[in-house]
């Protein structure tokens, strides 16, 4: 690992491994044996409100403790609240993590990974003191408030507004796809703050509170059938100046900020499919008795390759000079990688895949099916990613456009 | 266009890289190589003696050997740029297949005596033994009094018309070893063939008990699939070499070409053509670095240099194929014809793809590999793949 010495990383790992073997459970991994844990194969968290409700306290309480006992961010600076080591740490500590028994920490991705590093990037110095802690330490679960109905892959084009007032500024508009926010307590919000600028360079980004009058959040259910994220609505709104994330009209930017973290984040090994989840496909397999089955093998063999490639790629890019374009080619793959686990579980499944028998392991697999569509989209689409490579690193001509720029 | 880089490396390594590539613009021109392609030898021995000078056959021949003892990791970087050249000399075969052969197979004698020749560039081996897992060795050893013979054929030998030495793999009474041949020697005739991938030559070797001498050390036959496995990362670096170069001309030319008042690069079929090219490229380029970081790691065990060095060949070569079909096609017409070398690309991919193992046993062995559960699943269950 780059960064990070031997002997550090192995003192780390001991110091690590102590704190969870003192306050969590080993996993004897999920899946390993076929029948036993959870017949659930969640990819969208989407439990009922009362279970996420309980879900989300555990977690809270869980950040809260690895944070309190300095494995929390890692890589931050002293100053805002981490422990000022190397970020490969972080890494280094997440994967240990999934070996013990501890509440997942989806929660709270979009506070670590998209609103912390567009205010560690952007945002004011007392930005930096008020948020950073609370974000990394789980007391505050954040939402992104960036697609609109009018304004999708063409984000730009939010029509969103802050309107200047007082000390800080109003906010009229609607919001879409708004991911956990329903129990987010403050929201990455992207606003148009001049009209009269060209579309790129009007808008401003913001932290907004969640709890104030103004904000509507209503569930929208997805194909799945639960409801992963909602609509928000926005009706004089007020959020303070200081809470703005950069200067106004650099909207934009923290924009890209933000999604290349996300990109990043989703393609990564933060959200890899774990190991148990290939355990589990093998396994069904076997259930199958279809360890001799030629296409099968195929399959499996086809599906680790995948893993074991988008793995190294990870790995690798952390060690690359500019990583950046890197996390659209780690979110294409694991969407896709998404496709090809569950389309293969179907098909070893045939029939079984119709309707629930009430046999673990089986009918679960739908769920992961009717997942993966949303992550195409979620974070920027398939073409969105293709575009991004072909125009940002292969230098390939933009399109022609039709909006007025 | 900015391909991303290659982590990991020393400045020293890419240097070693810089200077290859340098050399190769000058020495293995397209018209070069088009002219090698169509001779019956297939390279050019003055170019040979000229990287001999560099020191490239020896890069990964240990010094007591003659080499300049530096790692498979440098070895791979000139593969690397060996592939995006399509270079015609027998470094595959000699500084690759036979060199590892040596090392991985060869006793203390076989190794003082021929390493030297391979590493100053004054002997080119090949090795005449079965690439793919599973193909049965068609050749038989026989012992008399004061020595060995060898009868049987050897089919595909990569530069086995041209080698000065051969190395061959036979079956006798106590198992698979390894043999020293003259080519020259009586009972023995060799033919070169007409190959899908003309700027790799590949022959037939017939043997009618032909005098050998046994080079094996313990264990040949662990040693034949290290052997492999090596030679596959540093195949599969070639083969990234290639891929890249193929993704490069492809993105030259969309910027280039205009139809319909714009450059077809502007259209998203053609974009998304060559992003999707690029998403394969990088990741057959994360599964070779990890083969080669694999192969260059003191204490790798043979197991996990089987699982990279399977990965990579696997990885690699769809790679390889599908990107050197892809950028065929962005050339329309002109990418159909003879002239043009996107179908030189086309044939290596193919033929690389096949050269040293297809891809069912590769997956074969990566599932036996895999170890994905204490219990009992398709990884447990696989047959034993070579
Ligand atoms: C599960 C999920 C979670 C999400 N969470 C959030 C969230 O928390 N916060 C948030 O702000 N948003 C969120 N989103 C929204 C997501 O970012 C958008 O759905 C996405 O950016 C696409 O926008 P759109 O849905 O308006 O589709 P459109 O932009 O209307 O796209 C429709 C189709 O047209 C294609 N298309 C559009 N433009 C181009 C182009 N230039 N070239 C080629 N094809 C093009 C698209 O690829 C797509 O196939 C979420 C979405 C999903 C599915």
């Amino acid at each position: 690992m780059s960064g990070v010495a031997p002997d550090e990383l192995a003192e780390f790992t001991q110091r690590a491994r102590q704190f969870l073997d003192a306050n969590a459970k080993r996993l004897v991994t999920e899946f390993a044996a076929w029948g036993q844990g959870p017949d659930r194969i969640p990819l969208l968290e989407h439990a009922d409100p009362e279970i996420e409700k309980q879900e989300l306290t555990e977690s809270r309480q869980w950040r809260q403790r690895v944070f309190d006992s300095g494995f929390g961010w890692l890589g931050g600076p002293v100053t805002y609240g981490g422990a000022g080591l190397s970020p490969v740490l972080d890494e280094v500590y997440r994967v240990l993590e999934t070996e013990y028994d501890v509440p997942g920490r989806a929660f709270f991705g979009i506070a670590r990974n998209m609103l912390a590093p567009a205010i560690l990037d952007h945002g004011s110095e007392s930005l930096k003191r008020k948020y950073l802690r609370p974000l990394f330490r789980g007391d505050l679960v954040a939402c992104q408030l960036f697609s609109e109905p009018g304004a999708g892959s063409d984000l730009a084009g939010a029509r969103t507004t802050a309107r200047r007032e007082g000390d800080g500024w109003l906010v009229n508009g609607q919001k879409v796809w708004t991911s956990y926010a329903h129990v987010a307590q403050v929201g990455e919000l992207l606003a148009r703050t001049d009209a009269s600028a060209p579309k790129h360079h009007g808008l401003t980004m913001f932290v907004l509170d969640m709890d104030q009058p103004g904000i509507d959040v209503r569930p929208l259910r997805q194909m799945t059938g639960g409801a992963h994220f909602n609509e928000v609505f926005l009706d004089n709104v007020y959020v303070p100046d200081e809470n703005r994330i950069g200067e106004p009209g650099i909207g934009w930017q923290v924009a890209r900020t933000t999604l290349t973290s996300e990109r990043g984040s989703v393609g990564s090994g933060e959200s890899t499919l774990s190991a148990p989840l290939i355990q589990r496909l093998d396994g069904l397999i076997s259930y199958l008795g279809k360890q001799d089955d030629p296409s099968a093998r195929r399959a499996l063999a086809e599906v680790l390759v995948a893993d074991r490639t988008m793995r190294l790629l990870n790995e690798q890019s952390e060690l690359r000079d500019h990583p950046g374009p890197l996390g659209s080619v780690a979110k294409l793959l694991f969407s896709r990688q998404l496709e090809r686990v569950a389309n293969t579980a179907a098909e070893l499944l045939g029939d079984e895949f119709l309707a629930d028998s009430g046999e673990w392991g089986t009918f679960a697999w739908t769920d992961f099916l009717l997942s993966a569509p949303g992550l195409r989209f979620a974070g920027g689409t398939d073409e969105i990613m293709l575009n991004i490579l072909a125009e940002g690193v292969l230098g390939l001509p933009r399109e022609p456009r039709g909006d007025t720029r | 266009m900015n391909v991303l880089d290659r982590p990991r490396l020393t400045g020293e390594q890419i240097e070693i890289g810089r200077t290859i590539t340098e050399f190769l613009a000058e020495y293995s021109s397209e018209p070069a190589v088009r002219a090698l392609m169509a001779t019956e030898a297939g390279f050019d021995p003055a170019v040979w003696s000229r990287l001999a000078d560099l020191g490239i056959p020896g890069l990964a021949v240990p010094e007591c050997y003659g080499g300049l003892g530096l790692g498979l990791t440098e070895l791979s970087l000139v593969m690397q740029a060996a592939g995006e050249v399509l270079l015609c000399a027998p470094l595959l075969s000699s500084a690759v297949l036979a060199a590892t052969v040596l090392l991985q197979v060869g006793d203390e004698s076989a190794r003082a005596e021929l390493l030297p020749g391979i590493a100053d560039g004054t002997s080119r081996l090949a090795v005449a033994a079965p690439t793919t897992p599973g193909t049965a060795v068609e050749i038989t050893a026989d012992a008399y009094a004061g020595g060995w013979s060898l009868s049987g054929r050897a089919r595909q030998v990569i530069d086995g018309a041209t080698a000065t030495g051969l190395l061959v793999a036979a079956r006798s009474t106590s198992g698979l070893g390894f043999f020293a041949v003259d080519p020259d020697a009586a009972g023995l005739s060799r033919r070169s063939l007409t190959t899908l991938d003309p700027t790799r030559k590949l022959a037939l070797i017939e043997f009618r008990e032909v005098a050998a001498r046994p080079v094996s050390g313990p264990d040949p036959v662990a040693g034949w699939t290290r052997c492999l496995d090596v030679a596959r990362s540093m195949l599969a670096a070639e083969q990234v070499g290639g891929a890249e170069r193929c993704l490069r001309t492809a993105v030259q030319y969309a910027k280039d070409r205009v139809q319909f008042g714009r450059p077809i690069g502007s259209f998203q079929a053609i974009k998304h053509t060559c992003a999707n090219m690029l998403i394969t490229l990088e990741s057959a380029r994360a599964s070779m670095v990890e083969a080669v970081r694999v192969v260059d790691s003191p204490d790798r065990q043979d197991r996990d240099l089987a699982a990279a060095a399977s990965l990579a060949a696997l990885v690699c070569s769809d790679a390889y194929f599908s990107i050197a079909s892809d950028a065929l096609h962005v050339h329309g017409g002109i990418g159909f014809t003879w002239e043009h070398s996107s179908h030189l690309y086309f044939r290596r991919a193919k033929s690389t793809q096949l050269l040293l193992g297809g891809a069912d046993q590769m997956r074969e062995r990566l599932l036996t590999m895999a170890a994905l559960a204490e219990t009992p699943g398709v990884a447990a269950s696989a047959g034993s793949a070579a």
